[in-house]
C-alpha cells in the first residue's frame, strides 16, 4: 500500500510567507469538512457534512444502544449512514427534518430483491447494492458475510439484457419527490474496471467500491475482497474512460486510522467508509459469565456489552483530527484540499500492471506513460465488454 | 367510497402519482391530516400516453382507473389497490407487486409480474417474453398468448395462459405452477406436466373469477410444475 506519509506532505504545505496574517483572519476550528456530490440528471447535487460514511447498519447487526448511538452520530456529527431500516420516530431520516449539519440517510436497495417504493419515495440518496441480500431468506441469515460468495457482484435476476439497468436507475431517481436525488451503487471489488464502467454508463451518480467489508461488528474480522490501491486505480480509470466527470467514487476499506483516510481522500476518493476505524475503538470489557448467569457457566469469560458512547467519541475524535490535518495543510475547506493534487508525480501511487502486480516507480525518474486507453466515451451496450481494455488482476 | 379524484398525467411526473394523490387528498379533504389509507379512495388517471413508471408505489387505494396506455414499470410495487388499465402496458408491468389486482385490457410487454410477491395481474390481450420472471408469490393471468421464457426463475406463484406459450417455458423455475391452455413448442427440462386435479380446477376458477373473466376452468388446461428429482 502506498501511503501519504508525513515525510511527503511538506511539499504541499503553504510556505511561511503566505501565512502572514492568517492567524488573525481565520477562526480556529472552523474547518469545513463538507464534500459535494454532483447529480447526473438534476445538475445540482447533495452535500455531505463530512467525507465519511458508515455501513454498520447494513452489514452488521447493531443492538439498540449501538443503533441509537449510530443515529445520533448522523444527527450531530454529520456521519452519513447506509441504513435499511431507520428507527421508529427517527425524524432525522426524513429530508425535511434533517439539519444541514446532519448526515444523510442513504436508502439501500438490493438489486435482486423486490422493490419497496415507500422506502425510497422521499429519499435524497439511494444506493443500489449489487450483491446478494444477506438478511433475506433462511439460508442467508443475517450477519453472515465471511465468504466471498456472499459479496459476489450480481445483477437483478429479472434482467434479460444488461442495458436494462439504466431504466431501473431512472425509476429510482424519479420515484423520490426530492429536488435532488443521488442514485449510486455499491459493488464488491472484483472486476473493478468493467463493473464500474458498466455502472457509470448506466447513469449512476456515484460508485462505492467495497475493497474490504466489515461484518459482525468485528474490525479484526473484516473480509478483504481486493487490494484497495488496485481497486482505486481501476475504478478511476473506468470513470475517466467513460467520459463522465461528475461521477464520485467512494471507498470501503478496513482503514483504521487517519493516515489511510487522508491517503484515499487525497487520491480523489469523495468519501471513505469509517466502520473499520470505529470498530477498532470498540472497547472490549471481559467479565465473568457467572456474574449474570449463575454458577452453571462456571468461570467462562464472556464479552460484556459495552456502552455505545465509544461510537460517538471515536467519530468525534476522528473528525477533529481530520480537520486538524486539513488545517495543517493550509486549507480551510476539505473540498479545496481534495481538489488540489497532493502527491507529486514521482510520488503517485503505483500503477497496476495487467497481471495485477504493482510496479514501483523510482522517485528520480519521470512517471511512466499512461497505459493504453480504450476508445474514450464509448458506452458499454449489450453484453459486449470493451475488448481493448485488459482485465487486470 | 369518496368522490373520485381526477389526475392528469400530463401535469405531473408519472412516477409521482402517489404523491399527487396524497396531495390532492390533503387539499380537498375537510381533515387535512387524513391519510390515504384511511379513505376509500377512487382515482381516475387521465391522459395516459405511454409514460413510464406510472403509479409506482400506489398503496391502500380502493380503485385506480387509468385511461390510456402506460409504459414500462407501470404500477411497480403497488399494494392493496385495484388498478385497471384501459389500454396497453409496457415492460415490467406490476414489477414487485405485493397485493391487489392489476388488470390491463390490452396487451403487455415483456416481464409481466417480475419479482411480484403477491396479488394478481391479468392481461386480457397477449404478453411478451419472460412472463413472471423471478416471481415470488404473485399470480399472473394472460388471456391470450405469451412469449418465450415464461416463468423463468420463478420461485412461487401461479401463471395462467389462456393461449399458447413460446419456447423455453419454465426454464430455471424453482417453484409455483403454470396452467397452459394452448400449446408450447418446447418446454424446459426443469418442469414436467402433471395431471389436472380438483384443487387445480378450484384455483383456476378463483383466479378467472378474480380477473373478471367468464370461462369454465375445464379439462382443457394443462398443469406444469418444477421437475421433482428422484
Amino acid at each position: 500500500m502506498n501511503r501519504t506519509t508525513n515525510h511527503d506532505l511538506p511539499q504541499r504545505i503553504k510556505p511561511l510567507h503566505e501565512r502572514l496574517g492568517e492567524a488573525e483572519l481565520a477562526a480556529p476550528g472552523a474547518i469545513d469538512l463538507s464534500v459535494r456530490f454532483p447529480s447526473h440528471r438534476s445538475g445540482s447535487g447533495l452535500s455531505w457534512p463530512a467525507p465519511v460514511f458508515s455501513r454498520l447498519g447494513l452489514d452488521s447487526e447493531l443492538n439498540d444502544a449501538q443503533r441509537f448511538s449510530w443515529i445520533k452520530a448522523r444527527r450531530e456529527l454529520g456521519l452519513t449512514t447506509v441504513d435499511p431500516c431507520p428507527a421508529p420516530h427517527d425524524t432525522s431520516s426524513f429530508p425535511e427534518a434533517r439539519s444541514l449539519a446532519g448526515g444523510l440517510h442513504v436508502v439501500p436497495v438490493f438489486v435482486d430483491e423486490p422493490l419497496l417504493p415507500e422506502a425510497f419515495m422521499h429519499a435524497e440518496q439511494i444506493e443500489l447494492q449489487f450483491m446478494p441480500c444477506r438478511t433475506a431468506g433462511p439460508s442467508n441469515s443475517a450477519g453472515r458475510g465471511d465468504r466471498h460468495r456472499d459479496w459476489k457482484p450480481i445483477l437483478p435476476s429479472d434482467f434479460t439484457q444488461v442495458d436494462q439497468l439504466a431504466a431501473r436507475v431512472e425509476l429510482l431517481r424519479q420515484a423520490s419527490d426530492q429536488p435532488a436525488v443521488l442514485v449510486g451503487g455499491a459493488i464488491a471489488a472484483a472486476a473493478v474496471y468493467d463493473d464500474v464502467r458498466y455502472l457509470v454508463d448506466a447513469g449512476l451518480d456515484y460508485v462505492c467500491v467495497l475493497a474490504d467489508v466489515i461484518y459482525g461488528m468485528q474490525a479484526h474480522a473484516s473480509h478483504a475482497l481486493r487490494n484497495a490501491d488496485i481497486a482505486i486505480e481501476q475504478a478511476q480509470r473506468a470513470i475517466k474512460d467513460s467520459g463522465r466527470h461528475d461521477v464520485s467514487l467512494l471507498l470501503s476499506t478496513r482503514a483504521c486510522n487517519l493516515e489511510d483516510t487522508v491517503n484515499w481522500l487525497s487520491r480523489g476518493i469523495r468519501a471513505v467508509n469509517i466502520d473499520g476505524f470505529l470498530l477498532a475503538r470498540q472497547p472490549a470489557v471481559a467479565s465473568r459469565a457467572a456474574d449474570s448467569f449463575g454458577s452453571f457457566l462456571g468461570d467462562y469469560q464472556r464479552m460484556a456489552t459495552p456502552e455505545a458512547d465509544w461510537l460517538l467519541s471515536s467519530l468525534k475524535d476522528f473528525l477533529e483530527r481530520l480537520a486538524s490535518h486539513v488545517e495543517f495543510l493550509g486549507f480551510r475547506e476539505l473540498s479545496h484540499w481534495t481538489s488540489t493534487p497532493l502527491l507529486a508525480p514521482e510520488l503517485a501511487p503505483p500503477r497496476a500492471t495487467p497481471a495485477g502486480q504493482p510496479t514501483t516507480i523510482p522517485a528520480a525518474q519521470p512517471a511512466s506513460p499512461p497505459p493504453p486507453q480504450p476508445a474514450a466515451t464509448a458506452p458499454i451496450t449489450g453484453k459486449k465488454k470493451p475488448s481493448s481494455q485488459p482485465r487486470t488482476g | 367510497v369518496n368522490a373520485p379524484i381526477e389526475i392528469r398525467l400530463s401535469q405531473i411526473p408519472a412516477a409521482q402519482l402517489m404523491h399527487a394523490i396524497a396531495a390532492s387528498l390533503q387539499s380537498t379533504s375537510a381533515q387535512p391530516h387524513v391519510q390515504p389509507d384511511e379513505n376509500l379512495v377512487q382515482v381516475n388517471v387521465l391522459e395516459a400516453r405511454g409514460q413510464h413508471y406510472v403509479g409506482m408505489g400506489l398503496v391502500h387505494l380502493h380503485r385506480v382507473d387509468i385511461d390510456g396506455s402506460v409504459g414500462d414499470y407501470a404500477l411497480c410495487g403497488s399494494d392493496q389497490c385495484e388498478c385497471n388499465i384501459d389500454g396497453n402496458a409496457g415492460d415490467f408491468l406490476g414489477h414487485s407487486l405485493r397485493s391487489g389486482v392489476v388488470i390491463a385490457t390490452g396487451n403487455a410487454g415483456h416481464a409481466v409480474g417480475a419479482m411480484g410477491t403477491g396479488g394478481l395481474i391479468a392481461i386480457y390481450g397477449s404478453a411478451g417474453d419472460h412472463v413472471g420472471i423471478s416471481m415470488r408469490g404473485a399470480d399472473v393471468l394472460i388471456r391470450g398468448n405469451a412469449g418465450s421464457n415464461v416463468a423463468a426463475g420463478m420461485r412461487t406463484g401461479t401463471i395462467v395462459i389462456g393461449g399458447s406459450a413460446g419456447e423455453r417455458m419454465g426454464q430455471g423455475m424453482r417453484g409455483g405452477t403454470i396452467y397452459l391452455r394452448g400449446d408450447a413448442p418446447a418446454i424446459s427440462r426443469d418442469i414436467e406436466e402433471q395431471r389436472l386435479r380438483e384443487p387445480d380446477r378450484l384455483k383456476l376458477g378463483l383466479l378467472l373469477l378474480k380477473a373478471g373473466i367468464k370461462a369454465a376452468a375445464g379439462k382443457d388446461f394443462r398443469v406444469f410444475r418444477p421437475r421433482v428429482e428422484s
